[in-house]
């Protein structure tokens, strides 16, 4: 510790440039964190899917209908608990920019099916009751600041009304209650039958249908027989676990972890030689200091330590300020993508990535100011 | 008496690009415990060089140079820089403080190697400050002080570990007359006062004045006193 006024001095010999690279560096790790937190966040979707949910879609595409006459033969399957229809009714509200992530219930069976969300019973009820009833998400709610009883127009981008305008006014009457992390707060549940209804194509068809199997433990033999039978059939259907259908949407987008990795590593190599430069740089300006440090009986492998120990804390520094905004970031980020990123492990590896930058860029100035030598230095050679 | 300072058959030679350079030739040279020796001479005559030699920052190519009776030409880097450390104070021409730390800090550098507490240190590093006078000013930088405050400063960082010896090299030589006066009487002051010896390269012979002693060096080898300078 009593070398650390000595260490911190070196680090703000020029306040300008430490400033810089201070802030090149924790905006890579910002950058960093907030990459590896998606890129978990993912994982993690995947990892708290429920083991007893099937979802069933169309063999062709998730976009092309599966009928909802399907769920009567699926409810002779032995193990099938519950069934129900999901239609996917992702709308825009007052500007096109502004989306809800909607779905099209059924509120008779859709609890039962799916029992992390639910609803107090009266509002359940009312549902039920009001063919253009919604239930919102707390978060939603909060958003755009809807209540009980509030009449929202949504701007389908699917569906069509049967007056041929996108607009379906729906009207607030409760608020489901998650507690599934995948299906946090910020949707909107609507009745199936009144999209289903006033839609102009596609009536009776739906975009999933969710399962929900007795045991767990025999979810793929459930899905295999839900499959064996509509083989054949104009609606052939595929069935997967919830985990399954997240990681196969997930895979749509791309392999996640190698686009991460492959930005990192671009800018790391980056910030590797700019931090590289600057320290050599910073090390070549402060040789006579360097050579009276040694000359008072600082020894090489002493002063070797002391350029070490500036990089090493200026880049840790560095890293957990970037890595600490983007875990601040994260709640924030949430609300925008829709699911949890983690902290966890990315603050452990970021700040194993601090050492590693700090070992590779500190090392070789550090090695440079070991062999200096006194005389030489001190004369200006 | 053993001398404090003993130099036999010291050569010292520099590769400068192909050539070979011999900057000391065989010298020869004792330096009583307690004197206060002025080492004078041209550019170039090796006066830096045999300081260096003395203060262990340099090796002798060959010859031997021998402190309070140990051979530090034999030391290894790292023994040498703990002899630096426990027993000499250096004071340079041009003061070499670190410009990002307070003069308090400054003087405290030597003491750091030491297993001195932070209050020892404290202790140590306000007498040294106030033995030159700067007390006062010890949370100053070393821009906000003027040139002789800072080879103050620069005294306090070389006695502040209390070496037997002090190594000076020009410590006037970019000061004006008036300030150079006064520290060469500090210098004068630690010698008579407190029994360092002073090993001092000057150019100035007024500065030399101040010495007890004064020894020639011209091409590497120790002369008499040129016509008209008192040795």
């Amino acid at each position: 510790m009593k070398f650390f006024p000595l260490v911190w001095a070196g680090i703000w010999r020029k306040r300008g440039r430490a400033i810089l690279t201070l802030l090149s560096i924790l905006n890579a790790f910002l950058l960093f964190g907030l990459l590896q937190g998606f890129s978990s966040g993912l994982n993690g979707v995947v990892a708290e899917t429920h083991a007893d949910i099937l979802y069933v879609f169309s063999r062709v595409s998730i976009l092309e209908g599966l009928p909802i006459g399907h769920m009567a033969q699926i409810r002779t399957v032995p193990g099938v608990k519950a069934v129900t229809p999901l239609l996917v009714f992702t709308s825009t509200y007052r500007t096109p920019s502004t989306f809800i992530s909607a779905d099209a219930i059924d509120p008779e069976t859709f609890f039962e099916a799916y029992p992390s969300l639910s609803a107090p019973p009266a509002q359940l009820e009312a549902m039920k009751r009001t063919r253009t009833g919604a239930l919102m998400g707390a978060t939603l709610a909060r958003l755009h600041g809807w209540k009980i009883g509030d009449t929202v127009p949504l701007r389908s981008l699917f569906w069509a009304n049967r007056d041929g305008s996108p607009t379906w006014p729906v009207t607030i009457v409760g608020t489901y209650a998650s507690n599934d992390p995948n299906f946090g707060a910020q949707a909107l549940l609507v009745n199936y039958d009144y999209v289903d209804q006033g839609r102009t194509s596609q009536n009776g068809t739906a975009n999933l249908l969710i399962i929900r199997v007795a045991d767990p433990a025999k979810a793929g033999q459930v899905g295999a027989a839900v499959d064996r039978l509509f083989a054949n059939s104009p609606h052939e259907t595929k069935t997967a676990t919830e985990g399954q259908y997240v990681q196969d949407q997930i895979k749509q987008i791309g392999d996640i972890g190698m686009v991460v990795r492959a930005i990192m590593g671009a800018v790391f190599f980056a910030l590797l030689l700019s931090v590289g430069a600057v320290m050599m740089q910073s090390v070549r300006e402060r040789t006579p200091e360097l050579a009276v440090l040694k000359t008072l009986g600082f020894t090489d492998r002493g002063v070797l330590a002391l350029v070490l120990a500036e990089t090493l804390i200026f880049c840790l520094v560095s890293g957990a300020l970037g890595l600490g905004v983007a875990v601040a970031l994260f709640p924030l980020a949430r609300n925008l993508i829709g699911f949890a990123m983690h902290p966890g492990p990315i603050l452990a590896w970021g700040l194993v990535g601090a050492v590693v930058l700090a070992l590779l860029t500190g090392l070789p100035p550090a090695i440079r100011a070991m062999r200096l030598q006194i005389v030489d230095a001190l004369a200006g050679r | 008496m053993d001398p404090l300072v003993s130099v036999k058959n010291v050569v010292k030679r520099y590769q400068r690009g192909r050539q070979i350079v011999e900057v000391l030739h065989n010298l020869n040279l004792d330096i009583a415990k307690g004197d206060f020796l002025a080492l004078m001479g041209p550019s170039g005559s090796g006066k830096t060089t045999l300081l260096n030699l003395i203060g262990g920052l340099d090796k002798p190519t060959q010859g031997e140079v021998v402190i309070a009776g140990e051979r530090i030409d034999r030391l290894s880097s790292g023994r040498l820089a703990a002899w630096r450390a426990r027993n000499v104070g250096f004071v340079f021409q041009f003061y070499n403080l670190m410009p990002t730390l307070s003069a308090e800090r400054n003087v405290e550098l030597p003491l750091l190697l030491t297993h001195l507490s932070g209050s020892q240190r404290k202790q140590n590093v306000e007498a040294a400050l106030e033995l030159v006078g700067l007390l006062d000013r010890r949370r100053h930088k070393p821009n906000e002080l003027s040139g002789g405050q800072q080879q103050r400063v620069a005294i306090a960082r070389a006695i502040v570990a209390d070496p037997s010896l002090l190594v000076c090299d020009e410590p006037t030589g970019d000061l004006d007359r008036e300030t150079a006066e006064e520290i060469l009487g500090l210098l004068q002051l630690l010698n008579r006062e407190q029994g360092k010896t002073i090993v001092m390269v000057t150019h100035d012979p007024k500065a030399a004045e101040f010495a007890s002693h004064i020894l020639h060096l011209d091409k590497g080898a120790l002369v008499d006193a040129p016509a008209g300078v008192a040795a």
